[in-house]
């Protein structure tokens, strides 16, 4: 259920001490959320409970980010990512993400956990630039090929750094 | 202990309040009559006390979840969590918020560890444990993960280092070996082909002396004949000075043949003419005598000439004969001379030859090296990974290094026609691009990465191979081009 929201320039701007925490089924289903992602989305546990994740998904990301993202977590492997999210309201809030799978005792992936935690503001200057490129390349490349076409952008900016995904976000 | 529960407890206590109520009441009704007040406070009292226990059935609910949350975390899971959580801020709902982040402090310190640990044990050493967000001793304990972090990177890294550096030296050594192996029996061969050219050359120059001493020998005869043909000529022009002077003693003796002709015809007029004579024939006798003296020393002096004559005739045949002799033993010698000059050429052509195999195989000799030096250069950027200048003597191509411009230019032109030579380009390609893929596993972390230190392994092993297959097949070059040479 997506419900029209206009995007804001309001910023809420992540605590130090702070992280969010959600968990969410294989379908992407809010299970859990601790208070700091109450405050951020600016959501009920109510409302979040039982919700798509990407609920607070912001019209500014690429959707190859999160391609990305289950493409990982779906193998079994964490993923990190700069985010931007946004809230109930329309404002947004940056985060830097971890999302690891919950395995129940026989091994078998039963949901995801994410923690967020407050970004290297060098990592969201430089990001911001990179998910502006890849949803340039998204508009251009139309709905069917926007995921392949900004991946494209991403892996050739990944090659051209010599690193790999995960080690460019933490290194930024 | 009973087992029941908190809940019934309170229940009980409720409907407890309620049953006194209802028997004051009744007791009331009993006592002093039936009163609708009493009734109406009977019904409320009951109606409450149902209320109370729904209110206490909610408000405790969190409880049983509570309960199993935390059965669960003494078990070692930390996933569950209580949901559904009272909006209002009373104890119960902030125990349940406190459990939850209690519980995600603790699952996310253990997960962090957990992920951290393994991606460091796959090598991926900029994976640290993250401590943001944490609290207290979780983030005490995240700093100290990363000093393990820290100490056990830092032990792989020199061990995988290690693991590498061993490898290829133990290839490099192998193989330098054998290479240097190489270079020892092509310098042998030269040094032997140098003695033997020296030798020769040695050989060469003694015959070029004594040669030198025939061709002065000659000379000097052939300056013999010459003054012997020079003293002919002297011989000759005398001979022919002399040759006038016969001819006037000629001419005097025929002058006298004639004064006597005529003295005989005076004498015979005279005799005629006088009987008497005694007297004028006296003279005419003595005219004849003076004629026939004259005709006497006349007579001598041709004599005279003609001894000089045979003289001279006699040291001209002697010069001839001289001549003759001095022209014999100058052909022996100028025969001898013609010998040396061929034993010159042959061994000028065998010198040339050994020396153009001599040159092949310094250049055989040289190519050895080179490829030699090149993978050397190749080893030493392992450890030296920003070493420029040995990157830029690695980058060049198979077709721009000495091997690759000889084979374009002098190489095809000498050994272009043989078969061996075609069979360079491939092996020499493959040192070169063996040795580029090499380098550039280099920049993918091959000492967080078996994976890529085989690679890299591999590389060099191709590198080597190939590096070796150069090397034959330059040698069978050499040999294919002077077969007489082995």
């Amino acid at each position: 259920m997506k419900r029209p929201i206009t995007p804001t320039s309001v910023e809420r701007v992540m605590r130090e001490n702070d992280f969010i925490v959600s968990m969410t089924d294989t379908k992407g289903r809010i299970t859990y959320g601790n208070r700091i992602f109450i405050e951020f989305s600016g959501y009920s546990e109510a409302e979040l409970l039982g919700t798509q994740h990407n609920i607070i998904r912001h019209p500014d990301m690429p959707r190859a980010v999160f391609k990305l993202l289950w493409d990982k977590i779906q193998a079994g492997e964490e993923c990190f990512a700069y985010v931007k999210n946004m809230s109930k309201d329309g404002g947004f809030y940056w985060v830097f993400t971890n999302v690891t799978p919950v395995y129940d005792p026989s091994g078998n992936i039963t949901g995801y956990f994410s923690v967020r935690r407050k970004p290297k503001p060098s990592g969201v200057h430089t990001m911001a630039t990179v998910y502006a490129a890849m949803l340039e390349e998204e508009r251009k490349a139309g709905a069917a090929n926007a995921i392949a076409a900004s991946t494209k952008l991403l892996v050739n900016i990944l090659t051209e750094k010599g690193l790999s995904y995960d080690e460019l976000v933490l290194a930024i | 202990m009973t087992n029941s529960s908190l809940q019934s407890r309170i229940a009980a206590l409720l409907w407890g309040f309620s049953a006194l109520l209802l028997v004051t009441i009744c007791t009331s009704f009993v006592l002093h009559g039936f009163d609708a007040y009493m009734l109406t406070f009977m019904v409320l009292s009951v109606a409450l006390s149902a209320w109370g226990q729904m209110l206490v059935r909610r408000w405790l609910a969190p409880l049983a979840k509570l309960n199993s949350v935390i059965a669960d975390v003494s078990q070692g899971r930390f996933n569950n969590r209580v949901t559904g959580i009272s909006e209002k801020k009373d104890e119960i709902s902030l125990l349940c918020w406190n459990l939850n982040d209690m519980l995600d402090q603790l699952n996310t310190f253990f997960r962090e560890q957990e992920t951290s640990f393994r991606a460091n044990l796959d090598g991926k050493f900029y994976r640290w444990a993250i401590s943001g967000g944490m609290h207290g001793g979780f983030r005490k304990g995240m700093d100290n993960q990363n000093v393990l972090l820290g100490g056990m990177a830092g032990q792989r890294v020199g061990s995988m280092r290690n693991q590498l550096l061993s490898r290829i030296h133990t290839l490099n050594t192998d193989n330098l070996l054998k290479n240097l192996a190489s270079n020892q029996d092509d310098l042998a061969v030269i040094t032997n082909k140098m003695e033997h050219l020296s030798s020769l050359s040695r050989r060469t120059r003694e015959d070029a002396e004594q040669s030198q001493d025939s061709v002065k020998d000659v000379v000097q005869r052939l300056a013999g004949i010459i003054e012997r043909v020079n003293n002919a000529n002297a011989a000759i022009t005398r001979l022919n000075a002399r040759s006038s002077e016969i001819n006037k003693a000629v001419s005097l003796i025929n002058s006298i043949a004639d004064q006597t002709n005529l003295l005989a015809l005076n004498a015979a007029i005279e005799a005629a003419r006088a009987g008497e004579a005694g007297r004028g024939f006296a003279v005419v006798a003595d005219e004849v005598r003076k004629l026939a003296e004259n005709t006497k020393n006349a007579s001598i002096s041709i004599g005279k000439i003609m001894g000089m004559l045979q003289d001279e005739a006699a040291k001209m045949l002697d010069d001839s004969a001289q001549m003759h002799e001095i022209a014999n033993s100058s052909q022996s010698v100028i025969a001898r001379l013609e010998h040396k000059f061929g034993q010159f050429y042959e061994s000028a052509v065998t010198t040339l030859e050994g020396t153009r195999y001599v040159q092949d195989l310094s250049f055989a000799s040289l190519i050895k090296v080179d490829h030699v030096i090149y993978k050397q250069r190749a080893y030493a950027i392992i450890g030296d990974k920003d070493n420029f200048e040995l990157r830029n003597a690695v980058d060049v191509d198979h077709n721009s290094c000495r091997l690759g411009k000889w084979y374009q230019q002098e190489g095809k032109e000498i050994f272009g026609g043989l078969a061996s030579f075609r069979s360079l380009q491939d092996p020499h390609a493959r040192v070169h691009t063996s040795v580029h893929t090499a380098i550039q596993y280099l920049n993918q972390g091959w000492e967080q990465n078996t994976e890529v230190q085989d690679k890299i392994g591999k590389a060099f092993e191709n590198a080597e191979e190939a590096s070796m297959e150069v090397m034959k097949t330059i040698e069978r070059l050499v040999t294919e081009k002077h077969p007489q040479m082995v």
